[in-house]
């Protein structure tokens, strides 16, 4: 129908979609709109069915070299009301949310719903720690039995019978040739025996001795290390420990090396590091020296070697061997050992 | 060996101020135990002589004296009873500090009236004035001190008493001579040993006393001299306070002799009464089967074929090496004495330990004793015991020793020593550190030296043993820090799965149990609780009959643990423990066992406060077998035949026909027997059976995701509950009748009573249907749900809602 009117309809057209275009802003900034009045305003200017949707469509319908002029100029005005009713709606929904926020209260303070946690024993916990520390140098983790044969627990490891040795760990007897093993060493014949070197094993492990007061458990753990290849030195044996020390304590904690007694190690050597309590001054734990015990060590004693028949000429090696407990005591600043075997939850939750 | 650096100061100079040298002593391997030095303050302290003394009138226990030091008279109250008129005392004056004991700490002096008597001061014990830590009475100074005397001297202060650890490996220092040769190379000086000159007389010691050495393999070495015409009597004061400076008590002169030279040499030494000995003969023997013996300390020994025996002609007289027998022991009537020095053999000794004998004496001989040493100390004693006890040497000494000592030879090699140590050492420093210890070189080329090794040195044998001595001489601190090299064989099999229980571990740790540690063993008792039958392996020499079962079962051990933590008022108990368990047999299996007892939360506010039940047990099971990778079709029976559960709440679950772990509710009676007040939920693991190899685990592989959407139907059953229907079986028909349209069966619902009718359960669940070639239509799945419905109302008797 708008055919008939081809001159004119242009002229029209323009004032129409000025016309609507003002209508549309007075409309927008005169009424105070809600959400739903805006999506009413919305459908009757750019709805399908909307003002400016048929003008559009009336354009469409001009002569070709009409329409550009025209629909750019509708185009404008659809743009730019389009951007002012999402500009409103915006405006609204951070009304609307404002709104809801501030209505929203709640104590912060208030715990949160509990999630499960508990602990890992602290002595097993430090026990992994260390095992870890050495698996990084390519140590592999073996175990043994706890209850041991006299053969592997002193024989071998040049204790035999009546051997005055036998005193520094008075033993629990399962019969007269089974005992519980009174340290971790046996796992090195065990391992020795079984595989060839080089060999690398870390063994942690829980050993038992006939003593018990504030400082001794019956039952302990240990971890072992065993280290045997060609040309291994006392050098290197410091290399790991102070390694280990600074690791699982800190750098600034000092080592020091002093000669010692085992039959299986010859040099033998104790491993002092400085008090972590005074920092080597001198306090109660430390009796005044400034150092404390923490592990024995030395070079395989050849007669270890032949017991596993390994070249006692070719092969050298080290060993060693840590109290967890004595550790983990020091690591937590734990002044009872009984703490650990009573699994009180008010202990174990502490070490989280 | 406790040591005081007055008595060794006799063999060596010593610096003012030990502190460096005990320091040094440690690092050479002797570690320096407990360091006592006694600072004796004198400004308020004076020497006194009791004038008199007499009864206080107003109480019965204590005495006024009068007391004269070097500079006046003195009034003291006094609660002693050990003193005489004419006695020397320690007179501690008004501001002095003493030692109050244990109990009352410091003591100040003051000037005091006591029940009415007026006391200027007191008389001091040993205690009190720190020599001791016990004592009875005042302390009573010879009668030659003079009142002028310096107190600190008389006291003994500035006396360092040091204890050293000795390692069993070096018994030649469990001796004041051995400590001086150490501190000689530490020191870069001289020991001087004593000088003996022995004046014997003219009758032959061969003439008087016969020795048969019977059983020379325990006893390679036996020497004895005679020494006649002695008076027994205390000892003269140097060597009374040469004993008490390492705590020991003065016997009398002759006993106190041979103790003073085991303490110089540490060659043990027996004095007989030698006329006590039955026909002037002595045997070396071993015992016979079932023979007894009296020692001097009054016990009766009965012993075996192993031990070895001093012997007269009728009896035994001493049990060889460890003690003297109380038939022959010196005593104040004795006028003769035979004086034994001997080396027995170090295993005979300590085979005689068993009989719970331990002494100075044994101690040495079964670590092993000087066997060139015998004669030089046996002279010592003789010299001295002249000089304290009078009397005449018999001339000679009976010396049976049939196999003379072999010197032994040891050689050590440069490069062997430089390579045990890791870093160069000059030879010719090393020649020196070893030469003052006393090792002395035979002969040797520049890249290996044999050394000959003194007698008293029983440790050295081999090449590692002088790479010891060479070390310790030049300092463990020498010693360079090489990092780790060489080869890592990583091939072998050493390692088992470690990870399999650090995984399990800290899986229920994220589940809130707490991990615990208990002893490997407890009491017969704690079986009994839990009515265990089976047998068990048992500790020959407990702590004590409570301590003496290998636990086969972890469970009463967490029981304990539950029971203590609900004493300390703590109702959610949530633990855990992973450690082996111990057959009759005395194998040992893993076992992973946990117990969860009180609320399922902490208490919250906004969370039910509600009691763990089977459910909550069964999930932790659940959740142990998911981080193990283990299907969860696993057979699941209900009820276990192990009685700590009760009956009809609990479950197990078996792994090819083998029971992998039980869980449930602790039977009440068992609750009942270890006192606890609230109910438990336990599950034990046969861990073993999870670590051991070829147990097939399920890997963790990727399944692509679905492409296509799921659908989900609802399914509602009426159950009777007659057919032994349940959750299981369900599971299992919707995937088998299904087919593998069925993705997921989510039960959402359980429920009995009003409104289901009686003898029926209701079970809701959601199935999930889908396919990976297609969306499915509704009309496939109505198909399949269809299908399941017909089934379970036709073969099961289950109506659909």
């Amino acid at each position: 129908m708008q055919d008939h009117l081809p001159e004119k309809l242009p002229e029209q057209l323009k004032e129409k979609i000025q016309q609507l275009e003002q209508e549309a802003s007075q409309e927008l900034s005169s009424q105070s709109f809600d959400e739903q009045r805006l999506e009413d305003f919305r459908i009757r200017y750019l709805g399908r069915q909307g003002k400016l949707t048929q003008i559009l469509k009336d354009i469409g319908a001009l002569n070709p070299h009409d329409r550009p002029a025209l629909g750019q100029l509708a185009n404008t005005v659809k743009v730019s009301l389009t951007q002012k009713v999402s500009e409103l709606a915006g405006a609204l929904k951070k009304t609307q949310r404002e709104k809801t926020t501030q209505e929203t209260q709640i104590d912060a303070t208030l715990p949160g719903r509990p999630l499960p946690r508990g602990t890992l024993h602290p002595l097993l916990k430090t026990m992994e720690d260390i095992v870890a520390l050495f698996k990084c140098y390519g140590f592999q983790c073996a175990e043994g039995p706890e209850i041991e044969s006299d053969y592997y627990n002193f024989e071998a490891l040049n204790i035999p019978k009546n051997h005055p040795a036998r005193d520094m760990q008075d033993t629990f007897y399962i019969s007269e040739d089974v005992v519980l093993r009174t340290h971790t060493s046996p796992v090195q014949i065990r391992v020795m025996e079984k595989f060839k070197p080089p060999l690398r094993i870390i063994v942690p492990g829980t050993v038992y001795r006939h003593d018990a007061d504030t400082s001794h458990s019956p039952m302990f753990h240990q971890v072992e290390g065993l280290l045997v290849d060609e040309k291994v030195s006392f050098a290197h044996l410091k290399g790991i420990l102070t390694y280990f020390v600074h690791e699982l304590f800190s750098k600034d904690v000092k080592v020091r090396f002093r000669p010692s007694y085992f039959p299986f190690t010859e040099p033998s050597a104790e491993l002092d590091i400085s008090c972590i309590f005074c920092m080597g001054k001198g306090c109660r734990v430390c009796k005044q020296s400034g150092w404390l015990e923490v592990a024995g060590c030395g070079m395989v004693h050849p007669a270890v070697f032949k017991a596993v028949k390994y070249d006692t000429e070719k092969l050298s090696g080290f060993a060693f061997g840590m109290g967890v407990e004595r550790l983990t005591m020091l690591r937590y600043h734990i002044d009872d050992i009984r703490l650990f075997y009573d699994n009180d939850l008010r202990f174990l939750e502490q070490f989280q | 060996m406790k040591l005081s650096s007055s008595w060794l100061s006799r063999y060596i100079r010593l610096p003012k101020n030990l502190d460096p040298i005990l320091e040094k002593l440690t690092q050479r391997g002797f570690e320096v135990e407990t360091v006592q030095k006694r600072n004796i303050d004198p400004t308020f302290l004076r020497i006194a002589e009791i004038l008199e003394s007499k009864k206080h009138p107003n109480a019965d226990r204590l005495s006024l004296c009068l007391v004269k030091t070097k500079e006046r008279e003195y009034a003291i109250v006094c609660g002693a009873k050990n003193y005489k008129d004419g006695n020397k005392v320690i007179l501690a004056l008004p501001g002095a500090r003493l030692n109050g004991g244990a109990t009352s700490g410091e003591l100040e002096i003051k000037e005091s009236t006591i029940r009415g008597e007026r006391s200027e001061g007191m008389l001091c014990s040993k205690v009190e004035l720190g020599l001791e830590e016990k004592s009875e009475g005042i302390l009573i100074l010879p009668t030659q001190t003079s009142l002028t005397a310096d107190v600190q001297k008389v006291l003994g202060g500035g006396d360092v008493t040091f204890e050293l650890n000795i390692t069993p490996n070096r018994p030649d220092c469990m001796s004041f001579l051995g400590v001086a040769r150490e501190l000689a190379s530490i020191l870069e000086s001289k020991v001087a040993y004593p000088k003996v000159h022995i004046q014997e007389a003219k009758q032959r010691i061969q003439e008087k006393v016969k020795i048969k050495l019977e059983a020379p393999k325990k006893c390679p070495r036996y020497m004895a001299r005679l020494i006649s015409n002695v008076k027994i009597g205390p000892s003269p004061e140097w060597l009374k306070s040469a004993l008490e400076s390492i705590g020991q008590r003065s016997i009398n002169n002759v006993v106190d002799v041979t103790n003073f030279v085991l303490m110089e040499w540490g060659q043990p030494l027996h004095a007989f009464d030698f006329d006590q000995i039955s026909d002037a003969t002595v045997v070396i023997r071993s015992a016979k089967p079932q023979e007894k013996i009296s020692t001097l300390d009054g016990g009766e020994y009965i012993l075996s074929n192993e031990d070895l025996l001093i012997c007269d002609s009728q009896k035994p007289i001493a049990l060889a090496g460890i003690m003297g027998g109380a038939s022959s022991e010196v005593s104040e009537a004795t006028v003769t004495i035979l004086l034994e020095s001997a080396y027995f053999d170090p295993a005979t000794i300590r085979t005689s330990k068993k009989l719970g004998l331990s002494s100075e004496s044994s101690k040495r001989f079964e670590r092993g004793v000087d066997i060139e040493g015998v004669q030089k100390a046996l002279d010592q004693a003789t010299q001295l015991i002249l000089e304290v006890a009078g009397g005449t040497i018999a001339k000679s000494f009976i010396d049976l020793y049939p196999k003379k000592f072999a010197k032994r030879i040891v050689s050590l090699r440069q490069d062997r020593l430089e390579q045990y140590l890791g870093y160069p050492l000059s030879f010719a420093r090393v020649k020196k550190d070893l030469q003052d210890f006393g090792f002395k070189i035979k002969s040797g080329t520049s890249l290996k030296i044999n050394f000959e090794i003194p007698s008293y040195r029983v440790d050295v044998s081999s090449e590692v043993d002088l790479i010891e001595e060479v070390a310790r001489s030049e300092g463990y601190d020498k010693i360079p820090t090489h990092e780790l090299s060489g080869r890592v064989n990583l091939e072998q099999p050493i390692e088992k799965d470690s990870l399999l229980s650090h995984k399990v571990r800290s899986t229920l740790v994220s589940a809130g149990l707490n991990e615990v540690v208990n002893y490997s063993f407890y009491s017969p008792l704690d079986l009994k609780k839990i009515n265990w039958e089976e047998k068990t392996t048992h500790i020959q020499n407990p702590l004590g009959e409570d301590f003496s079962v290998m636990r086969p079962s972890l469970i009463p051990s967490l029981l304990k643990n539950l029971k203590l933590n609900l004493d300390h008022q703590r109702s959610q108990v949530r633990i855990f423990e992973l450690r082996p368990v111990y057959d009759g047999q005395g194998k040992e299996h893993k076992m992973l066992s946990g117990l969860i007892s009180g609320p399922r939360y902490a208490t919250h506010w906004d969370l039910k406060e509600e009691g763990v039940d089977f459910y909550d047990v069964k999930a932790l099971v659940h959740l142990i077998l998911q981080s193990l990778g283990i299907k969860e079709a696993e057979v699941i029976t209900n009820g276990t035949s192990s009685l700590l559960f009760q009956p009809h709440l609990s479950a197990e679950i078996q792994e090819r026909g083998q029971p992998l772990c039980r869980f449930g509710k602790l039977n009440p009676d068992i609750q009942e027997t270890f006192d606890l007040k609230q109910a438990a939920y336990i599950f034990e693991f046969n861990f073993h059976i999870l670590e051991a190899e070829g147990f097939q685990k399920q890997k963790n592989i990727f399944k692509s995701l679905p492409k296509y959407p799921f659908v989900k139907r609802d399914l509602s059953l009426l159950i009777p509950l007659n057919k032994n229907i349940n959750h299981q079986l369900l599971y299992e028909l919707f995937f088998k009748e299904g087919g593998t349209l069925v993705k997921k069966a989510e039960l959402f619902d359980v429920y009995q009573g009003e409104p289901i009718p009686e003898g029926y359960k209701s079970y809701a669940y959601a199935l999930t249907y889908g396919s990976d070639e297609r969306t499915l239509t509704d009309a496939d799945v109505h198909k399949v749900h269809e299908k399941l419905c017909h089934f379970l109302e036709r073969e099961w008797q289950v109506k659909i809602r």
